[in-house]
């Protein structure tokens, strides 16, 4: 009997290494292990063995079936595997055919600047509001030292709606606006973003356009805080190793006045032609506001004083990507907006 | 202004390349915008004399001339080496060989015995023009002579221009760019209407180089001009027997001087006075023309000159217009006046608009014995609305509009009349008129030191301060009373002809000029620290921009008017609240009349210009504003409430190997609106189908919002009623969106179907969730139950989602419509529907039983509430 037990289990091995699908396997299983299999069949000679060898030899037959079945779940689970492998490599496909297009859109280049101002100017702590594109000829003119009939009127040139309202040519009345509701308390610190229009158009002109207020009001503002935030701004938005370079100006709202350069972000100063060989490019216009604006605003002149810039975003943006034509900015040419795709504010 | 390089150094001394002198000037604020060289590319032209000068056989209009250029020139074998150099070595060319070329000429203004510019073969004119040897009717022309015009800008001769006849002491072969003084730059000054004043003018610049340089402003040399002429004071006072001066309007004008030239004898200019014009940009007139303007240019003070046998009565009054006058001016137009225009007058009519244009009444010509020459200060107002309401600016009135010196009028008269009777223009009158208040006293103003320096964030001292001052020609004085010396304090006397200092603060901006802008030191303000914020709303639009760009849509940019045929083009009626628009007075063209109160006609433009482009799949978005006025034309400021747009056409998503192209439409839209308002997690808005002039009457869905806070009517947006249309109540209109009418797509040349979606913005942001609350995560399983059924396509969506909503109760927690089909066997008008319901409870699993009562429910308000015939 143990002879039988041993050859079933010789059996068993060899057929199984044998066998190339999970029928042949489950054949053998049934033929040795099955109600009707070998095994079953040397059992029923257990009767004629001697009382004493029934457990010696019940305990080698339990064992020679869990070796079988043992034998069975390797062989099952090697087939599994070489089916699972032959599978993987079936499938296999061409991971460089072009994927399944998801739709992409893109915000406008000036979203993206004004964006990035906006982030700059929050980190300094300055809070943001806007205010009408359509104003007063007071807020506009009057309360920033233009009276009627000055000649810096002649600056921006204007679009009028009636003799009162027009369409404001830049974004200061929102230094008023802004004074008038938080006088006096300081530090004020905010900027203004909008549209504004001026009766201008050619490559660098648009009859509409968006600037950026900068306005800061407190006790001892001095022209060196208006350079230093400038610098700040001007090294975030192009860079760490811009220079900046203020030269006296007029703007009848702020005195002292200053037009401000910005070291060529192409040539870094050398000279090149997108900065005529001077090495710098305009940037903004900037000033202390003027004691009279400051009062009208609220503020006592005598106690606080501020500075104020204003930019231009159309021209910061094709300085920013390369535009040379300010009108591509405001055709909506697909092929224009759609270089943008990803680019994130 | 243009600054001649070397005129300037007439005037000042300083050693600094035009170039530099360029950059410094900028650096103060005097902004150069171009260094140019006034010779444009002359070289080898030289000086020649006309032997002899006769018609060419068998021709009317061409010349042939035999004209000495002297030996030293170059011209011939080694025509190519001859430049400006060697020329200018030939000066005194008595000693040279003589050389001569045959020119043939169309000018007949030549005489022989002329000194003409000739450019041989070889030499260059502006342009990159190289002459070259020619042949006219068989003669052959060495060269040309050359006309003005041609020397300075290269282009051929002006209308009725003649050959320049060059001094008769010219040396023959001497290069003609030097005789004329080209040898110069041009720094084109782009100035700061308060530069006016003390920077239109050489004597000003030179101030500026002085203080620059620290010579100081007394170092600039002023033309000196004798003492006899025009002097105001001297025994002979001839001027104020021959005229009489009346100024009735002193505020206007409140300063006139009148000097007078006799003899005159009107000509052409010498030729340096042309040149010094011309490099200025001024075309040469006539002498006595010329010196005006020369004059200008030297002290920035406009001059007149009057032809004073034209004036009545020979008397000049400074008056009001009356109603009605006319007055031909001098550029040949009839203007017709009125009392805000200030006029010169004589004893009869107007002859001159005051500062701003003389009239041709009293022009001088060629025919005047006498003039009498105007040198008035007027005040910038009456100048600037004068200017304004002809339309009539000058070099006069952009002068006087920005302010001028009042004390300057007498001297540029003065200095006129010497050099006019320097050149031989005529003969000065002794004395002068002069009208009009006294000289005005200069302005004081204090500059507290310590003030200064806070506002500049700088050290400078009192002495320092005071030293830039005076270096620009203002005065520091002693403290008014005696007082002791403040180191705090400076008193300053500001001379008149800085009109655009004032007060404190223009004092400050001086010395920091002086001091240079780039010597302030960076700081960053010291205050409180503050924290700032997005607001809420910046957040919130930034979110939809992320969430549409994200969706494909591209962000577009537009103009806020349109041309006044848009609304019609849009199919708006005419009694539509969108034609209630502001209008601009004066737009650069018709495309920028009306404010929009639609931002359609943007969006559209955009798709359009894609169109005509071949760009066909587009899909844009914009948030902006629109401009609602309160009354038209408006009194008061409109509204201008924000909106968001989306417009798209064509395909979302193209054919690729993996899937058929997805064309966008009504559902993709709708789709896009809903990103939009669940991702700002705006709860309860719906649509419902409405009509837009604009749109598919069949395709057009209004966006209605929740009114704030309330259920009622009594909502808390503006605008609201509390009422939708056809009665939904608490909810409001909040915008439009649908397929474009055909008619309006057809208009734009735009494809079949576009799609476009108007929004509330403002609204929208008013209803979007600030803050989430977490909720927890269901716990109990959820059971889901298909239903299909047929039903009229009249009863929409909301229809049937209400009715299973209702029924379903709580225990319905989703909803999903995942088939619908028509034709086949569904019957005409109906189509059958396919959802997927899932039935969960929050606190227990549900029984077999609960999700079948519930589902029963539904079953049945569907077709008891909706008709439904139910398939499942």
């Amino acid at each position: 009997m143990e002879e039988r037990l041993a050859a079933l289990l010789a059996t068993a091995r060899q057929r199984l290494a044998a066998a190339r699908s999970e029928d042949e396997v489950r054949q053998v299983q049934v033929d040795l292990l099955g109600r009707k299999g070998e095994l079953t069949a040397i059992l029923r000679g257990m009767g004629a063995l001697a009382e004493s060898e029934r457990p010696r030899l019940g305990k080698l037959a339990n064992e020679t079936r869990e070796a079988v079945e043992a034998l069975v779940a390797g062989k099952q689970a090697e087939l599994a595997r070489g089916a699972l492998d032959r599978r993987l490599v079936e499938e296999a496909i061409d991971v460089t055919l072009p994927g399944k297009p998801l739709p992409s859109g893109s915000l406008h280049p000036i979203t993206l600047v004004l964006e990035e101002l906006k982030d700059v100017f929050l980190g300094m702590g300055y809070d943001i509001a806007e205010g009408p594109e359509v104003e007063t000829d007071w807020y506009n003119f009057e309360a920033l030292n233009i009276p009627k009939d000055h000649p810096a009127r002649e600056m921006q040139d204007t679009f009028f709606i009636t003799d009162e309202i027009l369409l404001r040519t830049h974004t200061s009345p929102m230094q008023i606006r802004y004074m008038q509701r938080v006088a006096p308390e300081v530090p004020l610190r905010a900027v203004f973003p909008g549209h504004v229009y001026r009766r201008d158009e050619d490559a660098t002109h648009s009859p509409m356009f968006t600037q950026l207020e900068i306005l800061a009001v407190d006790r001892n503002i001095s022209m060196g805080d208006l350079k230093g935030t400038l610098l700040t701004f001007a090294r975030q938005l192009f860079g760490p190793d811009r220079q900046i370079r203020l030269r006296p100006s007029y703007f009848p709202f702020t005195e002292p006045s200053a037009e401000v350069d910005v070291s060529c972000i192409f040539c870094n100063g050398a000279g090149c032609r997108a900065c005529k060989g001077t090495g710098w490019l305009e940037i903004l216009g900037a000033g202390m506001v003027h004691p009279r604006v400051l009062a009208t605003g609220g503020y006592d002149p005598e106690k606080y004083s501020g500075f104020a810039a204003g930019l231009g975003l159309e021209r910061i943006t094709m300085l920013k990507y390369g535009f040379s034509d300010m009108r591509d900015l405001f055709t909506n040419d697909l092929r224009v907006l759609s270089q943008f795709k990803g680019v994130r504010a | 202004m243009r600054v001649s390089y070397h005129w300037l150094k007439e005037f000042v001394d300083f050693d600094l390349t035009p170039q530099d002198l360029a950059q410094r000037l900028t650096l103060r604020g005097v902004s150069v915008e171009t260094v140019e060289q006034v010779n444009r590319g002359l070289e080898g032209v030289v000086a020649g004399r006309v032997e002899s000068i006769e018609r060419l056989p068998e021709s009317d209009h061409l010349w042939v001339a035999q004209v000495n250029v002297g030996g030293n020139t170059g011209v011939g074998a080694d025509a190519g080496e001859s430049g400006a150099g060697r020329g200018a070595k030939s000066r005194g060319g008595g000693n040279l060989k003589d050389r001569f070329l045959q020119i043939v000429t169309g000018a007949d203004n030549v005489r022989a015995g002329d000194i003409v510019p000739v450019a041989p073969p070889g030499s260059k004119l502006p342009g990159e023009r190289v002459m070259e040897r020619a042949e006219f009717r068989g003669v052959v022309s060495e060269g040309m002579l050359c006309a003005l015009t041609e020397i300075m800008e290269g282009k051929g001769h002006a209308e009725g221009e003649g050959i320049l006849i060059l001094p008769p002491d010219t040396p023959v072969g001497a290069d003609v760019a030097d005789v004329l003084g080209l040898n110069d730059w041009v720094l084109e000054l782009e100035l700061t209407p308060n530069y006016a004043s003390h920077c239109l003018s050489m004597i000003g610049v030179a101030r500026e180089v002085a203080a620059m340089v620290g010579l100081g402003a007394d170092a600039v040399r002023i033309p000196g001009v004798p003492d006899a002429i025009g002097n105001p004071n001297a025994g002979k006072q001839e001027v104020r027997s021959l005229a009489k001066v009346d100024v009735d309007d002193l505020d206007r004008c409140p300063r006139y001087a009148a000097l007078m030239l006799s003899d005159v004898k009107v000509g052409p200019s010498p030729l340096w006075l042309q040149m010094r014009l011309l490099v200025a940009g001024i075309r040469p007139h006539s002498n006595v023309v010329d010196v005006t303007n020369l004059i200008m240019l030297e002290c920035g003070q406009p001059l007149h000159a009057f032809d004073y046998d034209t004036l009545a009565g020979y008397r000049v009054i400074v008056r009001k217009a009356r109603e009605g006058e006319r007055l031909v001016t001098l550029d040949g137009k009839e203007r017709e006046l009125d009392p805000e225009v200030l006029v010169i007058a004589d004893q009869e009519k107007a002859v001159g608009l005051a500062g701003v244009m003389g009239g041709q009444n009293t022009e001088v010509s060629d025919a005047t014995k006498t003039i009498l020459l105007e040198s008035a200060h007027f005040t910038p107002v009456g100048i600037r609305r004068t200017a304004v309401k002809l339309g009539l600016f000058s070099d006069a009135s952009s002068r006087f509009s920005k302010g001028l010196d009042p004390n300057g009028n007498l001297w540029a008269a003065r200095r006129a009349i010497a050099l006019m009777a320097q050149i031989g223009a005529g003969t000065a009158v002794p004395g002068a008129i002069d009208a009009g208040v006294a000289a005005y006293p200069p302005k004081r103003a204090r500059l507290r030191i310590r003030r200064m320096n806070t506002l500049l964030g700088t050290r400078i001292s009192r002495d320092q301060a005071a030293g830039y001052l005076e270096r620009l020609g203002l005065r520091v004085v002693e403290a008014a009373g005696g007082a002791t010396r403040d180191d705090n304090v400076l008193e300053v006397e500001i001379p008149s002809r800085r009109p655009d200092l004032d007060g404190e603060i223009d004092l400050v901006e001086e010395v920091a000029r002086e001091h240079g802008y780039n010597r302030i030191a960076v700081t960053l303000p010291s205050g409180k620290l503050t924290a700032a914020r997005r607001s809420p709303n910046d957040r919130l639009t930034r979110t939809v921009r992320g969430l549409l760009a994200g969706a494909g849509y591209h962000e577009a940019l537009t103009y806020s008017w349109h041309h006044p045929d848009i609304l019609d083009k849009l199919g708006f009626p005419a009694d539509a609240t969108e034609r209630r628009q502001i209008a601009v007075k004066n737009p650069m063209t018709e495309d920028g009349r009306l404010l929009r109160t639609t931002i359609l006609p943007g969006l559209l433009g955009g798709l359009a210009y894609n169109a005509a482009r071949k760009v066909s799949d587009v899909r844009l978005f914009e948030v902006t504003r629109v401009f609602v006025p309160k009354q038209v034309p408006p009194t008061e400021l409109p509204r201008e409430p924000m909106r968001l747009g989306l417009a798209s056409m064509g395909q979302m998503r193209p054919k690729t190997w993996a899937g058929p192209a997805e064309e966008t439409d009504f559902y993709a839209l709708s789709g896009a609106v809903g990103l939009v308002l669940d991702g700002l997690g705006v709860k309860g808005w719906r649509l419902e189908a409405g009509r837009h002039p604009s749109l598919h009457p069949g395709r057009t869905a209004r966006l209605l919002l929740p009114v704030i806070g309330a259920a009622g009517p009594t909502g808390t947006t503006a605008g609201a009623t509390g009422t939708g249309a056809d009665g939904m109540v608490g909810m409001v209109d909040a915008g439009y969106l649908g397929e474009l009418h055909p008619l309006v797509a057809e208009r734009y040349d735009l494809p079949a179907r576009v799609y476009v979606a108007e929004l509330d913005f403002t609204a929208i942001l008013e209803r979007a969730r600030l803050d989430v609350r977490f909720e927890p995560v269901p716990r109990h399983p959820a059971v889901a139950r298909d239903l299909a059924f047929v039903v009229d396509k009249a009863v929409t969506q909301d229809r049937l989602v209400d009715s299973m909503r209702r029924a379903g109760g709580e225990l319905l927690a989703e909803l999903r419509l995942f088939d619908l089909y028509e034709g086949g066997a569904v019957r005409a008008g109906s189509h059958s529907l396919a959802y997927t319901l899932v039935y969960r409870a929050p606190d227990r699993t549900l029984t077999d039983a609960e999700v079948a009562e519930a589902h029963d429910r539904v079953r049945a308000a569907l077709a008891k509430e909706c008709g439904a015939e139910l398939r499942s």
